[in-house]
């Protein structure tokens, strides 16, 4: 006969019981051979009872919360094909053979690569200091007075430092709800390269715009980075650092980008011009470029009255 | 004791003086208590007044002059809207609109009946002369300003007169008259402080010469009589600009049109810097005066503004200088009509060669809704490849026929000059 096992399942680090007795007996009260302490688990909830063909028979005691077999509510469920499913009050557990296989090991360094960098604290620290380094090199480019020090720093640990740490600490308790760890690490690397990337892509997407004198890279941009990029980079690290299922990945990226979406639509022009049918202002090229790279050919001033003179009117909102 | 008798004679001549003009004044409100009107206009449906203005009868007798402001509501809503009169004995009924000039603000009105004695036309009575503005202001009943005649404004398209007197709301269409009572302008508006404008009653003249030769029809769309009215004005004033000869305003190292029209006035419109600012940045604004009242929606056209901004540094690498010069390329154009009013801006962009310079170019325009062939123009030039330099022009024009400001925009950007 072989010994059957219990497993309790639960966010993520599951409880399992070997079953080393011909008969178990599952419950809340401190009699049991697995003791459960849900308020929804009866005192006496559950008998496993094991025959010498290897046949298992599970018989429920519980007049509240009764046990579900398989989804179905039974006094009696007899069985020689494991696994099979439990639920007890709102505890869900599956009886399983020994034999049970289990999923292939993730590695922590990733593909079998060394310097996984969502592990080490060396690379988060680092990538904290870049995050720091570029939003200072950004307010630097963007003040056009003497440059105060003390302006600066307030500006980088107020506003940058800041924002970083609300991320981490949000998406650390977020994910600690979700899997019973705290993983600050692996998120602070992943806040400060959402950081960087950002960073990186706002100043090339301004220039594209100025290339083609279009806005069009600019919607991309924020459609892109709100609607795809942020709930891709919350998938990837979901799949592969916090080695979720695909499924619940999916829809915990969704949930957790969703409120940057929706904030980001409401506030930023450049999308809200996209639902907004008027405006009494005229959405023109501002755009400026030190690189001054352009595909449009520059033309004399008797060609661009000729091509003006053929500017379509305005459209009327109805 | 001569001394005595002297200064006698000069408090008796002073107080003969007072009272000669008192009297005056007294006389001339008396000749016209009459034929000032009170000019209302009604809602048809709740019979209470929108709005509130003062006439005089003019022409034949049945006729009435008043501002184009004061009925413009029956422009846009003729089937909710009338206009009636008030006279000071308490007489009223209902007047029509036979003609207008969108572009000097008048009106003509006529009632099917005589409504008394017309008044007559002057021109007008030299500069620091006494005039008489007569109406009902606040719909507190009629009254008479004395005020002086300061000429005729030409930074208004010869339009408007100053008159050193304070005329209030609803003295507006009421009678502006000489010593002799005769009506030498219209009132029109004020800027506070005893500084109010007139139309000068040539154009009244006009106004009833043309109501005789081309009187509106019963079922005339008011909208396109304006919309015509006002695009013949306003090419007629782009004509006038493009024959003048341009002089030139120096901007570091441009020169640049200056005062095109004897309507424009030009300001420094440059903002005080901080004293820690790494860059200069200097600004003049020209906008003219001639404005036109369109109705209560849209407000005024007829805008012609132009601004030069000039932005530099040698403290600022060009990337940082570059920010600061994007920063700074903001849409000028400042009216927040809605869309029951105006269309979208549709804008397309150029890079055009000017004066050897490149400049990024936007031409904007939107139409208006109720006035179709009338639209806002919006023009904006940026100097481009200067690392450390940054200058562009925003010009504007509102309530245009668009075809007609390309001339304008074109001398405008060819009369730019980089002198290195």
């Amino acid at each position: 006969m072989e010994p059957l096992i219990l497993e309790i399942i639960t966010r993520d680090l599951h409880r399992y019981h070997a079953l080393d007795k011909p008969e178990i007996r599952v419950g809340r009260a401190l009699d049991n051979d697995v003791i459960l302490s849900d308020a929804t688990v009866a005192p006496h909830h559950l008998i496993i009872i094991q025959d010498a063909s290897g046949a298992v028979e599970i018989r429920n005691l519980a007049d509240t919360n009764p046990t579900r077999f398989e989804g179905k509510v039974e006094n009696s469920f007899k069985t020689t094909r494991l696994p099979i499913k439990l639920q007890l009050g709102r505890i869900t557990a599956r009886l399983l053979s020994r034999g049970q296989a289990v999923p292939e090991t993730k590695s922590l360094t990733g593909n079998g690569g060394t310097s996984h960098i969502f592990r080490h604290a060396t690379w988060a620290v680092l990538l904290v200091l870049l995050c720091l380094f570029v939003a200072g090199l950004e307010y630097y480019l963007d003040s056009f007075n003497k440059l105060k020090w003390g302006e600066l720093l307030e500006f980088i640990l107020t506003e940058t430092a800041a924002r970083i740490a609300a991320f981490v600490l949000a998406l650390s308790t977020l994910e600690r709800l979700l899997v019973n760890r705290w993983e600050i690490i692996p998120v602070t690397v992943t806040v400060c390269l959402i950081f960087l990337v950002y960073h990186l892509l706002s100043p090339l997407t301004a220039e594209l715009v100025y290339l083609f004198s279009s806005s069009v890279p600019l919607y991309l941009f924020n459609i892109g980075w709100y609607l795809v990029f942020i709930p891709l980079a919350i998938w990837l690290y979901l799949t592969k650092v916090t080695h979720l299922k695909m499924s619940k990945s999916i829809l915990l990226s969704v949930f957790i980008s969703s409120p940057f979406a929706i904030i980001s639509i409401m506030q930023n022009p450049a999308i809200r011009s996209l639902f907004d049918d008027f405006s009494s202002s005229a959405n023109y090229q501002k755009s400026l470029s030190a690189l001054n790279w352009h595909i449009s050919k520059t033309v004399s001033i008797e060609t661009f009255i000729a091509q003006a003179d053929n500017l379509d009117a305005g459209e009327f909102v109805d | 004791m001569r001394i005595i008798r002297a200064i006698w004679l000069i408090v008796l001549l002073g107080f003969l003086s007072e009272s000669a003009q008192a009297l005056e004044t007294k006389a001339i409100f008396q000749m016209h208590q009459d034929t000032v009107l009170q000019i209302r206009v009604l809602n048809r449906e709740t019979g209470k007044k929108s709005s509130i203005g003062s006439g005089f009868i003019i022409g034949d007798g049945r006729q009435v002059a008043t501002n184009y402001h004061v009925i413009s509501r029956i422009i846009l809503e003729p089937e909710l809207f009338y206009i009636t009169y008030l006279g000071q004995n308490g007489r009223e009924g209902e007047l029509k609109l036979i003609s207008l000039d969108i572009a000097r603000d008048l009106a003509l009105l006529e009632s099917p009946t005589v409504l008394g004695e017309a008044t007559k036309t002057s021109g007008l009575p030299p500069n620091g002369a006494p005039i008489y503005a007569m109406g009902n202001p606040l719909d507190l009943g009629l009254n008479i300003v004395v005020g002086t005649n300061g000429g005729i404004l030409n930074q208004t398209d010869d339009s408007r007169i100053l008159f050193s007197g304070s005329l209030n709301p609803g003295m507006s269409g009421g009678p502006t008259l000489n010593e002799r009572g005769e009506v030498i302008g219209i009132n029109v508006s004020t800027a506070r402080n005893d500084i109010s404008f007139v139309v000068p009653s040539r154009y009244l003249n006009s106004l009833l010469e043309r109501a005789k030769t081309d009187p509106f029809e019963i079922d005339q769309d008011l909208k396109v009589e304006v919309t015509e009215q006002l695009l013949k004005y306003e090419k007629g004033y782009i004509k006038q600009v493009l024959d003048n000869k341009w002089p030139t305003i120096e901007l570091r190292n441009l020169s640049l049109p200056g005062v095109i029209s004897p309507t424009i006035r030009c300001w420094d419109n440059s903002a005080k810097l901080n004293a820690t600012a790494l860059y200069k940045r200097f600004q003049i604004r020209c906008a003219n005066k001639n404005l036109v009242y369109l109705d209560s929606a849209n407000k005024f056209v007829g805008n012609l503004v132009y601004e030069y901004f000039w932005l530099e540094s040698d403290q600022m690498n060009s990337l940082r200088f570059n920010n600061l010069y994007e920063k700074l390329n903001k849409d000028q154009i400042d009216s927040h009509l809605d869309e029951d009013v105006v269309s979208n801006f549709n804008c397309d962009t150029w890079f055009v060669e000017i004066s050897g310079q490149e400049f990024k170019t936007n031409l904007c325009r939107r139409e208006y809704v109720e006035y179709q062939g009338l639209s806002d123009v919006l023009f904006t030039a940026a100097l481009t490849g200067q690392k450390k330099q940054g200058f562009f022009i925003t010009f504007i024009m509102t309530g245009v026929d668009f075809k007609s400001t390309l001339p304008l925009i074109k001398r405008f950007i060819e009369q730019i000059a980089w002198n290195p």
